[in-house]
This record gives C-alpha cells, structure tokens and sequence, in this order.
C-alpha cells in the first residue's frame, strides 16, 4: 500500500489502520491534524514549550486509545480535541504535564529547542486562519461545527437546539471540518 | 538542518506503533482489570469474614441464627 493512498483515507480508516499497528497511517493521522492540536493547546496555555509537551501526549493518547475511536458516535476532530481536553485538564489538576501515555509507550522525551517555537507559532496561526475560514463556512455547518468542536456540546443537544436530527448535525459536522482541512490544505 | 520536535516527536511514536507497544499495553491493560478485578474480591471476601467473625464473638446468639427478642431475653434474665 502506497503512502499516497493513506493521505485520502478518511480519519475512521487511518484510525482503525493505527489500532492494527500501521505506523504510516499513524504518520498520515498525525500530520493531518497537528495543527489543530498545537493550536488549540497554545491558544489555552499561551506557552508553546508546554503546547507542544501537551501535544505529545495527546498523539501518544491517540496511539493507545485508536482501538477505541466510533466514528459514529464523532468526528475524529472531535474526539481528538476530546483528548486534548483530557490531557489539559489532567495536567492543570496534577500541576505537571500529563505523560501517562507516553510512559505506557514507553516514548523517548524529546527536547524543545528554540528553533522549534518558530513552529508551534506558525501551526497556532494556521489554527487562527481556521477560525477564519470556520467563520466564511455555510451557516448551517458553521453552527454545527462551532457547537461540537468549540462548545463541545452532545449531538443530541445539538439537533435540539438546530431543530434537526443527529444524523443531519453529525453530515454538517464531517462536511464542515472536511472543508476547513481541504482549505488548511491548500 | 536538524528535524523539528515534531518531526521527532513523529518518528518516535510512528516506531512506537511499529513495534506494537499500543498493542502490547492494551493486553497488559486487559489483563491487569482482570487481576485488579480478582485482588477486589479477595478483598472483599476477607473482609466479609473479618466481619462475620466480630459479629459472632459479639453477638453470638446471633451466629447460632437463635436471636432472642429483646422482651424475651429481658424475662429471662429476671
């Protein structure tokens, strides 16, 4: 199988293909979301040496729990931002970053140097011209996207509120984040 | 030019899940509830005894199943 070929597989494909134990769909997964994840975790701590050690935890998180990712209960951004939220929210509670799946992985630490601030500015940035482009999305999937990956809020609250069924907000959801990536992409 | 943290930070947890450490710990994790989930009873178990034998040598009319009314055991002890 050719790398080329991961690179359009949707995220439930690569996920289950991680779980198996392909490195390269892990690869594929990783680089297509990486810059949701340092953005959104520079955007909460404003420290990008701590954004990019939560970072490393969130993708070592993913790795341990791929087994366990449902399509069909969420978008994989959601469920990976649902990740970084636990990462974070473990981490402020214990006062030390959250290294649970890295030490289950065994993983090397890796140094932060000064040249790679550069990066993580540069990913919070294409992060921010997500937060553009979400904002000139159609307005249906710009609320529902909003509502599920900013809010966090269930998909059941969320066709409560939209008037529609779960089904149709999971569609705005997956074609509304597909966009943003497609647009990130270009 | 030297690779990023997180071109490093990729390598490392590509090789991870090329040697199957993912795999390997959700077996250990498997295994260990199931050990966990036996220590609990044992537990469990011991301490129902701990309990029961207080309450015998406290109360033993109670351990014998012959647990008399309080007005009964009253009469008969005047």
């Amino acid at each position: 199988m050719l790398a080329r070929d991961r690179a359009r597989w949707s995220d439930a494909h690569l996920l289950a293909a991680v779980a198996a134990g392909d490195e390269r769909a892990f690869s594929v997964f990783y680089r297509r979301h990486l810059a949701l994840v340092v953005g959104w975790c520079t955007r909460r701590t404003r420290d990008p040496e701590l954004a990019a050690d939560l970072t490393a935890e969130v993708f070592a998180a993913v790795l341990m729990s791929a087994t366990r990712y449902d399509a069909t209960n969420d978008s994989a951004a959601g469920w990976l931002l649902g990740i970084a939220r636990n990462v974070l929210g473990h981490s402020v509670r214990h006062g030390q970053v959250d290294a649970r799946a890295r030490q289950r992985l065994g993983a090397a630490p890796i140094a932060f140097e000064d040249e790679d601030l550069t990066l993580v500015l540069e990913f919070a940035a294409s992060e921010e011209d997500a937060a553009r482009m979400l904002a000139e999305l159609p307005a249906d999937e710009r609320a529902a996207v909003h509502a599920r990956v900013i809010e966090d809020r269930e998909y059941r609250d969320i066709a409560s509120s939209l008037g529609c069924s779960e089904m149709v907000v999971r569609k705005r959801v997956s074609r509304g984040l597909a966009r943003l990536r497609e647009g990130l992409a270009t | 030019m030297s690779d990023s943290f997180f071109d490093r930070l990729e390598a490392e947890l590509a090789g991870r899940a090329r040697q199957g450490a993912h795999l390997d710990r959700a077996g250990r994790s498997g295994r260990r509830r199931v050990a966990s989930l036996v220590r609990r009873s044992v537990v469990m178990v011991a301490l129902a005894a701990v309990l029961a034998v207080s309450l015998a040598s406290e109360f033993p009319g109670t351990a014998t199943g012959r647990a008399l009314p309080a007005a009964t055991a009253m009469h008969q002890s005047l």
